[in-house]
């Protein structure tokens, strides 16, 4: 759904930027601007900055991100870096605390099929999970 | 100081790894937040598509047709009510599970 979303709003000439996970060769894929990877030295470049910040915020208000919670963040920060037209997000785990719950308001809010999935985390009941989601 | 290419970003990456939390562990939506201020990133001004769901949503379901594999069970339609919320939803039998699609929600108000 959300490589679909992206690749209609970039044929009606929006640039997007699509957040996807996981990657299956490389890392870079899960952050895209108009379908494509970024360059590794304009990947890295944007990480070590997004880094930086995680270790002034960890000495600051002892904040410790996880591997997706930074992941979300160097996605936002690489899609207002590039001023992308429209961000396209699709949730990590899911749930209330996924990282991408940041976003104070999208545009658009779209919910598949939900099923069992991640049942140690976010617990073992369908309406429960559905409640979840909404 | 070190050199900071791609390569050396990837294992940089690998230390934000913690084991057997997919990789969700016990900062919270605050922590996030902080980061993305530091970094001066204006959440709000951000147009954003959101997109949730256990099975097709994200990269795959772009090249092929979407087809539940397993849901052969005629549709059953209900509707929920929270407080001052609707949400309607479709629910499938399946030889093997219940399947649930959420298909509209919003606010009554």
């Amino acid at each position: 759904m959300a490589a679909l979303t992206e690749s209609l709003l970039r044929a009606g000439g929006f640039k997007t930027g699509l957040f996807t996970s996981p990657h299956l060769v490389d890392v870079r894929e899960r952050v895209r601007i108009n379908g494509r990877v970024l360059d590794k030295d304009t990947f890295a470049g944007y990480f070590w900055k997004v880094h930086d910040a995680v270790s002034s915020a960890v000495a600051e208000y002892s904040v410790h991100l996880h591997y997706f919670h930074f992941l979300t963040v160097l996605g936002f920060y690489i899609f207002q870096e590039e001023q992308v037209d429209v961000a396209i997000m699709e949730v990590g785990l899911g749930g209330r605390l996924d990282s991408t719950n940041v976003l104070p308001r999208p545009v658009v809010c779209g919910i598949t099929l939900l099923d069992y999935d991640h049942v140690a985390i976010l617990g073992k009941c369908i309406f429960f999970l559905g409640c979840l989601a909404y | 100081m070190a050199k900071r290419g791609f390569e050396e970003a990837t294992r940089a990456l690998s230390g934000y790894i913690v084991a057997g939390r997919a990789g969700q562990g016990t900062a919270t939506l605050d922590d996030v937040g902080k980061v993305c201020s530091i970094l001066g990133i204006d959440l709000g001004r951000l147009s954003a598509i959101h997109i949730a769901g256990t099975k097709g949503k994200g990269s795959t379901s772009g090249t092929t047709l979407f087809r539940e594999p397993h849901a052969s069970a005629p549709g059953l339609f209900v509707l929920l009510l929270f407080p001052g919320r609707w949400m309607v939803c479709v629910a499938a039998a399946s030889p093997r599970r219940w399947h649930l699609t959420i298909t509209a929600h919003g606010s009554l108000d």
